[in-house]
């Protein structure tokens, strides 16, 4: 075999072992009763996600059973917001997250408290008078 | 006046005159030549269409084509990777879990 043709065949071979493997999306009716229960509140829109959105996705919900009942409620509110952010601003979201824990506990308390007056405030409920 | 010779009665008065060559000068020649076959250039029609619109030719030596190949192979391995970063997010399940179970609302971190 001529020198030039093997080193095409071993280029092509490269190449084609490099090109990104793409997953296939999957219909909402593919996926098991616990992926379903995880990600309901992305049944209206799961199908227009991108193959990688649903990966995401796919793999919260295995996380989904070792959540609290707080927490899963949480995860199903916030979850359909999630997915309609950019990847840069979750990609954004990630990095703040990261600052904010890396904060010391009671600064973190700080801060939860601080929220927790303003979401007060922004309800119209008076904040709670500090136990004497 | 000008003699037309073919290659043929070129190749025959080259042979003529090398056998009239000293020893020394003769090993120079096959030095020089098998320099000259080692750094050959390899000529490979690269682009022929049927109708011969399309046509060229690539004089490259087999080095020079490995290095190319190299750099092919090379460039699609940055295109591919550029690709797998730009439009696959790594798999961020556990901050992102984290994020969206905390106490804190979501809103707090997006810009």
């Amino acid at each position: 075999m001529p020198a030039l043709l093997r080193n095409c065949l071993i280029a092509l071979f490269f190449a084609a072992a490099c090109l990104p493997i793409s997953a296939h999306a999957k219909p909402w009716e593919t996926l098991n009763t616990q992926q379903k229960e995880a990600l309901a509140p992305l049944s209206g829109t799961w199908n227009s996600l991108s193959e990688q959105q649903q990966a995401n996705f796919l793999s919260y919900a295995q996380r989904y059973p070792k959540l609290n009942a707080q927490q899963q409620q949480r995860l199903h509110s916030r979850l359909e917001a999630w997915s309609k952010l950019t990847p840069e601003q979750r990609k954004r979201a990630r990095e703040k997250y990261k600052a904010y824990r890396k904060l010391p506990a009671e600064k973190r308390e700080a801060v939860k408290k601080m929220v927790r007056e303003q979401q007060q405030a922004a309800s119209g409920i008076p904040p709670a008078s500090p136990a004497q | 006046m000008k003699i037309k010779l073919s290659n043929k009665e070129i190749g025959g008065l080259l042979n003529r005159a090398a056998q009239q060559l000293d020893r020394s000068t003769l090993d120079e020649l096959r030095t020089a030549r098998q320099h000259a076959l080692k750094n050959q250039r390899v000529e490979s029609a690269i682009w022929v269409s049927r109708n011969g619109l399309l046509h060229g030719q690539l004089q490259l030596s087999q080095r020079a084509l490995n290095w190319i190949i190299v750099g092919v192979v090379a460039s699609l391995l940055v295109i591919n990777l550029t690709y797998w970063e730009r439009t696959y997010e790594h798999d961020h399940s556990d901050i992102d879990i984290a994020i969206l179970t905390d106490d804190l609302p979501v809103d707090m971190f997006v810009d």
